[in-house]
């Protein structure tokens, strides 16, 4: 590569601060002029007029969202190939020729990356251009005539291939990159038949980045897109290139962990094997899993994923593209908690024995029990728990199964003493997570989102990259991976900024998108009331609510939250708990068993031998998320399915199942036997629930709600989440999650 | 009206549904709007949701009772129909707990 200059690295503001565009394709102007006369533009033009066809247009590659500007001094038109396409002002050729339906293979550049330009493999032929030109760093300009598919071009990246493969080494029978590997795929379309390098291959040590990424640095090209990455969407700068000309190494530089939340991405962008999945290693290749689209339930966020599975195993969790949630990257704890599905899990009914041992019994057992307890106590003396985890019909069999038996308590962990359920704007990111990215003003409160939502995170700090949007931050004192301004530890800072005494309300005031995210910690607090009372003061103050703009958000910590919350979960724990003498525990682990008394008859129903079931009487098995349908709503309110992936484990149930035959053999018979009658029951309690991947917006705001007699107190906020990778069931199962926690928390 | 005092005897839950931007569901957002605060002032402990979709009728479902029990109504098309029905809903109220 010594013979390459570095192209300077060249950025386009507009790809910078592009925000995401609409979904819907713009229609392009497309004709066909005759090859003959695709050299001369004279006759290209003159023929052009004459063509009574318009051919029916091309699809863009990979379904690129182009947008053309209302303005038509702001698009331009270039000819890719001899099709004119219109595109925006300030696109490079490649993304041209994106929209022209051309594919340039590539492989540094990434859409959502700045652009580097050295991999030299996007060499495209431009008129009156003495070389061929690198279309990710070229600008388009109008009129430019591009081709993509002439001998000078085909020349040009054969060439780059045969340099680029000089060096490298020829494992690819034992590289985990097998089968979806873009040098191998570029290799094939666009290399020569033979090599003539006949000298000694270079190698280059590997490096040490933790227990999630595998390197195998000899393979590297050097692309260094994961540099970019880490310096641009995770925000750490651990990683850098090494050393010049043939002697070029990406590294840490020092010794050193990579240890961002969201470093698993790189094994996504990496073109070649050189940063693979090391508890991936070697296990699978990817034609022999098959692949399911679904969501994660680790976080409130609701990353879109696929899971691929062989057989009756989870092998891995990849990203999904979602715009509007996830993008395209997915945090550490989502993509590698796999394991823990497969670990301490629950596979039959077991009922404790009275010398305190659990023995395994049938279904029928198991459930006659339970009725038979439940006959024994009087209705206000039980209590339904939700976990962390649940879906949304299993919460709303389980609320309706004890509102028949006639009690109120059905609460959902995280939820706090009295949670804020009534008006939806309350308890929701009524900004949208991808909204955000319009922001220029984020006020967090009791939240730190790097650890409580790390999609949530990359978004505001895309935008702090983007607009130099400036973050302020009242909790306790945490790392950020962007600059932010720490106001205070407590309450008083928030009253302070609400009666206009603090210096930052005149950032507040000058701001035109102001955002105030609340942490779902704040739930759990005994002035949550007044909390958010005062957190709605600010937000009508500076004008962050208003018809164009929804600034005031909720971010939530848990899968379950939302849902709970829309159909009506809002028990009190700890009076509820306190006076209980049938607890049914559905997932939930972090209740306080502390509390429960000890002639309590608890029923744990769960996918892992968690918590809960050391106090339990009774246990029912149940699915796991990868192994059920099951809706879910996400922070900011969209609601989406999960598929299952894999087979149930053992005599497990879906959770609903198991409370739908419940309810029948207590004598308390839910009206639902299948799941769309479940959705049914859904779409009468809250219908938003059943509108798939939708948000629905909130048009009542805080203003109806009465005022708050409440004060707040003065206690200082709390920090939510202690170990990012140990947060739930599933993931304080997984080894891998506990290798993390052991090398990576500690700092 | 009496009622709105005395709602949190007997009824467990209160849910409004209704459209966000339909004319069908505009009595339903003006009566929210008018009442909510009142109705949470004087019942606090009480859970009012309000739940807004697009395209759904707008409803009134309250739970009440020992045993549970599911009432609603379709709200469109009536004047105050939201006040009426709250009032019937506590003077059946009261009398079932009469009888019972």
């Amino acid at each position: 590569m010594a013979f390459f200059a570095r192209a300077i690295r060249y950025s386009s503001p507009y790809l910078r601060s592009r925000a995401p565009p609409p979904p819907a394709v713009a229609a392009s102007c497309r004709w066909i002029s005759p090859t003959a006369a695709a050299g001369s533009p004279e006759a290209g033009a003159a023929v052009a007029p004459a063509d009574p066809e318009t051919p029916p247009p091309r699809e863009p590659v990979g379904g690129a969202r182009v947008e053309l500007p209302s303005n038509p001094e702001d698009a331009l038109e270039v000819f890719v190939d001899g099709h004119a396409v219109r595109i925006p002002k300030g696109f490079t050729v490649l993304q041209a020729c994106e929209v022209a339906g051309v594919d340039i293979p590539r492989f540094c550049y990434h859409s959502r990356l700045s652009i580097a330009g050295n991999c030299r493999m996007c060499l495209v032929e431009v008129e009156k251009s003495p070389k061929p030109v690198a279309s990710c760093a070229m600008p388009a300009l109008p009129g430019m005539k591009i081709k993509t598919n002439t001998p000078v071009a085909k020349k040009a990246r054969e060439g780059v291939m045969e340099f680029l493969l000089m060096n490298h080494p020829l494992d690819c029978p034992i590289c985990d990159q097998g089968g979806e590997c873009d040098l191998q795929d570029q290799s094939m379309a666009f290399g020569a038949d033979r090599g003539r390098f006949t000298e000694m291959k270079r190698s280059v040590v590997d490096k040490n980045l933790g227990p999630l990424v595998k390197t195998v640095m000899t393979r590297c090209i050097q692309c260094t897109r994961c540099v970019r990455f880490a310096s641009e969407v995770a925000g750490v700068q651990d990683l850098g290139m090494l050393g010049r000309g043939s002697g070029e190494e990406i590294g840490t530089y020092v010794e050193k962990l990579m240890t961002s939340e969201l470093s698993g991405n790189v094994i996504d962008i990496c073109p070649v094997g050189a940063l693979t999945s090391k508890p991936f290693a070697f296990k699978a290749r990817n034609w022999e899993l098959k692949g399911t689209e679904t969501i994660d339930v680790t976080d409130a966020v609701g990353s879109n994923i696929r899971v691929d599975s062989r057989g009756p195993e989870v092998m891995r969790i990849v990203p999904r593209l979602n715009e509007d949630i996830n993008e395209e990257w997915i945090s550490d704890k989502t993509r590698f908690c796999y394991d823990g599905l497969k670990r301490q899990r629950l596979n039959d009914p077991m009922i404790r024995g009275t010398d305190g041992r659990f023995k395994a019994v049938t279904w029928r057992d198991a459930l006659a029990v339970v009725a038979e307890v439940l006959q024994q106590v009087k209705p206000e003396e039980i209590t339904g728990v939700a976990g962390k985890l649940s879906d949304a019909e299993s919460m709303m069999a389980l609320k309706d199964f004890v509102n028949k038996m006639g009690s109120d308590k059905v609460l959902c962990e995280g939820n706090g003493p009295s949670p804020p359920a009534d008006l939806r704007s309350n308890y929701l990111m009524n900004t949208s997570i991808a909204g955000l990215e319009k922001a220029d003003v984020f006020l967090l409160v009791g939240t730190q989102p790097r650890v409580e939502a790390a999609m949530v995170n990359a978004r505001i700090r895309k935008t702090v990259r983007a607009t130099q949007a400036k973050v302020a931050y009242i909790g306790p004192p945490t790392d950020f991976n962007y600059d932010h301004e720490h106001l205070g530890t407590g309450p008083q800072t928030l009253v302070e900024i609400a009666e206009g005494r603090h210096p930052f309300c005149s950032t507040l005031q000058s701001a035109k998108n102001p955002v105030i995210i609340a942490g779902a910690g704040l739930f759990d607090r005994e002035d949550q009331d007044a909390l958010f009372s005062t957190i709605e003061t600010v937000a009508k103050k500076f004008n962050v609510v208003r018809p164009d703009w929804n600034g005031l958000n909720v971010l939530l910590l848990h899968a379950a939250q939302a849902a709970a919350l829309d159909l009506g979960l809002v028990a009190n724990p700890t009076e509820s708990i306190k006076s209980t003498k049938f607890l049914y525990l559905m997932g939930a682990d972090d209740v306080d068993l502390d509390k429960v008394p000890d002639d309590a008859f608890v029923v744990y129903q769960g996918h892992h031998g968690d918590k809960a079931v050391y106090r339990a009487n009774v246990i029912l098995p149940s699915s796991a998320f990868s192994e059920k349908e099951g809706t879910y709503e996400n922070t900011e309110g969209c609601t989406q399915w999960t598929i299952p992936a894999v087979p149930t484990v053992g005599d497990a149930r879906d959770d609903w199942k198991i409370l739908r035959a419940l309810s029948e053999v207590a004598g308390a018979q839910l009206p639902y036997d299948s799941l769309s009658g479940v959705r049914d029951r859904i779409s009468m309690v809250a219908p938003n629930l059943v509108h798939v991947d939708e948000r629905e917006p909130c048009t009542i705001s805080s203003e109806v709600k009465p005022p708050v007699k409440q004060q707040v107190s003065s206690t200082p906020f709390k920090t939510v989440v202690e170990n990012f990778y140990m947060t739930d069931a599933i993931t304080r199962a997984s080894k891998i999650m506990a290798q993390c926690s052991a090398t990576l928390l500690k700092k | 009206m009496a009622w709105r005092a005395n709602l949190s005897r007997g009824v467990k839950e209160i849910r409004f549904l209704f459209c966000q931007s339909s004319p069908a569901s505009a009595p339903a957002r003006e009566f929210v709007k008018k009442n909510y605060g009142d109705i949470k002032a004087r019942n606090p402990s009480l859970p009012v949701l309000i739940r807004e979709c697009s395209g759904v009728e707008p409803q009134l479902w309250a739970r009440y009772g020992t045993r549970s029990f599911f009432f609603s109504s379709l709200l469109h098309g009536i004047r105050d129909p939201l006040s009426r029905f709250l009032n019937f809903l506590f003077l059946y109220l009261l009398r079932r707990e009469m009888l019972g």
